[in-house]
């Protein structure tokens, strides 16, 4: 190890002590950890933005057009410049909300775009990739040589069934309704179960990889650096 | 009975101390704790390990330092299978924030596969280089045989510079090896320059040695170059051994590897990726065109891609089944951390899913199908003991509460 990356483990390893020490109480080193961890953050995210979405994917992206349709007189690279314009006007007028309600109105329609978008692609993506899949995979035979298969398949066909109903509000939960969503909701808690089950086990690991940094990384480590320098 | 209300309401940093302990102990005292391998990450190794050689990846680095302890692990373990499978991988992400981790993982794998596999590559060099030698000494003999003829000792002082080029340019192939064992790229332009260096030189030598000996004899002239275009062939050849040693032993950024970097806009990638990668991505992370990449020439779309594997800690691999899944045919492996995992398991029934690594469990399965004990298989004894504690505290809870509403009801 050598003594620039000791000393970036002694900055992390002080920061997450100090992000620790909330555990204990709040606390102005917690303060001090979490305000650098949200500013360098969003620094990091503003030169992203800066760098792959203005840079690469406009500015760069126009020059090279522009550059074809001049030297090589490519029509094609002529409207893919300029098609540019509009994701570019479209940006800016995302800006004017910070001009009052008189101008702030041009904002809506990027984000009439933006939602139209999205919209389009989410609603043919959850129908196409999830929704008609997951009907498809839930229709299965119930009668099958494999007892284990059939028990599976009755389990998840009334599960399903009992779920959906449990989600049905138009009728009160009465007499059979109201049976079906019981076992409905049975159902629903032993997935939550499991939900906190994983959870349980992915912050723990949170916290394993945390101290395993402090144990052997920062610990360990600046122990070795210092046997090695003797 | 006051004992049973203090158990209903324990010091939180008291818990807290109580988990710390149940991390450290297991962390420090190794306690092995065997388990099983699941299906779904069974499934997941299968998927890469049926895989042709040279077969492309794709790895979506979706995921950033919150959850680097679980996901890292699994991006670890399947770089490695992949590349003791010869596997080509494409890096891409869209979280910004985590593409560095993946790059991490990429290099680190790519180390110590290069680093496992030195002495082969060494052997392979060096055997080159004797080759080289060997014909060189027969390209000489030419020399000697022709300068008998014509003019000893002028072709003795030839073969000297000829035989201290030679040296030098495996003295700068050998520094090379030596300066970039970790950055595979460099080393390879080093060898590179260090080749076409020695070409120029080579070349120079015999456009003096010929002007030299032109005037004297052309029987000479015609000997020297027959016997220059054998010795051109066995550099030639001996270029390609290099490259041969270095495909076989080595994994180089942009030939086994390349990291496409991050790009705003998630559905709408994922969706145009599957007309065409350079739409999107027309420059790697070090801003270097695609085109010259050696890996990507055959690259295009979803069709090149064998294997799409999603490391995630949000909704990105539902996305990937959605919208490369559905559309595309993609296969998809999703390795997830353990909040995600169970909202996933109904595509691994539907068969959207070819595997699944749920959190830390998951990756350590990985790791032991691999065999290779990495972070997350270290981690796993502290995670059992750590969730024997969660449960003994919930029974202790329950039980006081249940000890505490009996006395009450006694009470009344």
């Amino acid at each position: 190890m050598n003594l620039p990356t000791l000393l970036g483990i002694w900055i992390a390893a002080t920061l997450t002590v100090a992000i620790f020490s909330f555990l204990y109480r709040d606390n102005p080193l917690y303060k001090f950890a979490e305000h650098l961890y949200v500013g360098v953050s969003a620094a990091y995210w503003v030169i992203f933005a800066a760098k792959f979405t203005m840079q690469d994917m406009l500015v760069d992206e126009f020059a090279r057009n522009w550059s074809s349709y001049v030297n090589q007189g490519s029509m094609s690279g002529f409207w893919e410049a300029w098609i540019l314009v509009i994701p570019t006007a479209l940006g800016f007028l995302m800006l004017t909300r910070w001009f009052g309600p008189k101008v702030g109105w041009l904002s809506r329609w990027p984000i009439a775009f933006t939602i139209g978008l999205g919209a389009g692609l989410g609603i043919t993506g959850s129908i196409q990739g999830i929704l008609l899949p997951q009907v498809q995979a839930t229709i299965l035979p119930l009668w099958t040589p494999n007892l284990w298969v059939i028990v599976a398949n009755i389990l998840l066909f009334v599960g399903v069934i009992s779920s959906i109903i449990y989600f049905y509000f138009s009728r009160p939960h009465k007499g059979l309704l109201g049976g079906v969503s019981r076992v409905g909701i049975t159902f629903i808690m032993v997935s939550f179960g499991a939900a906190f089950g994983y959870t349980v086990m992915s912050r723990v690991s949170l916290l394993i990889g945390r101290l395993y940094f402090l144990v052997y990384d920062w610990i360990v480590g600046t122990v070795d650096f210092f046997k090695t320098l003797l | 009975m006051k004992f049973i209300k203090w158990l209903t309401n324990i010091d939180r940093r008291i818990i807290f101390l109580l988990m710390i302990g149940a991390v450290l102990v297991p962390m420090l005292f190794t306690i092995p704790i065997p388990f099983e391998v699941g299906e779904p990450v069974q499934n997941a190794f299968n998927a890469i390990d049926s895989l042709k050689p040279g077969s492309v990846i794709m790895l979506s680095v979706d995921y950033d330092a919150t959850s680097y302890p679980e996901c890292q692990p699994m991006i670890v373990a399947i770089t490695d299978h992949a590349f003791r499978k010869d596997l080509r991988i494409i890096l891409l992400g869209h979280i910004p924030t985590g593409l560095p981790l993946g790059q991490e993982a990429l290099e680190r794998a790519a180390t110590e596969y290069n680093q496992s596999h030195k002495a082969e590559y060494r052997q392979a060099v060096k055997h080159a280089g004797e080759e080289l030698k060997r014909h060189t000494a027969g390209y000489q003999e030419s020399l000697k045989s022709a300068a008998a003829e014509f003019d000893q000792e002028y072709t003795t002082r030839h073969q000297e510079t000829l035989d201290s080029l030679v040296f030098h340019y495996l003295e700068e192939v050998d520094s090379a090896a030596i300066k970039f064992q970790k950055h595979t790229f460099e080393y390879w332009e080093a060898v590179k320059y260090a080749g076409e260096g020695f070409n120029r030189h080579t070349a120079e030598y015999q456009k003096r040695l010929e002007g030299g000996v032109r005037e004297k004899d052309s029987g000479y002239v015609r000997i020297l170059e027959r016997a220059a275009a054998e010795y051109d062939k066995h550099v030639t050849e001996y270029q390609d051994d290099l490259g041969h040693a270095a495909d076989q032993y080595l994994k180089r950024y942009g030939i086994d590897f390349v990291n496409l970097g991050y790009r705003p806009g998630v559905v709408a990638i994922i969706v145009g990726m599957g007309r065409e990668i350079r739409d999107f991505y027309r420059k790697d992370y070090q801003n270097i065109n695609v085109d010259s990449l050696h890996m990507m020439a055959d690259v295009h779309n979803y069709d090149d891609i064998a294997t799409l594997v999603s490391f995630a800690h949000g909704t990105a691999v539902e996305s990937w089944i959605a919208y490369a899944g559905a559309r595309f045919g993609q296969q998809i492996i999703g390795g997830v951390t353990g909040v995600v995992a169970p909202d996933l398991y109904p595509y691994l029934q539907s068969g959207q899913l070819a595997g699944l690594l749920g959190g830390l469990k998951g990756a350590s399965e990985y790791e032991s199908l691999i065999k290779k004990k990495g972070l997350a298989s270290r981690g796993m004894p502290a995670q059992s003991t750590a969730h024997i504690l969660v449960i003994l505290l919930i029974v202790i809870g329950s039980m006081a509460e249940f000890a505490l509403d009996i006395s009450k009801r006694k009470g009344t």
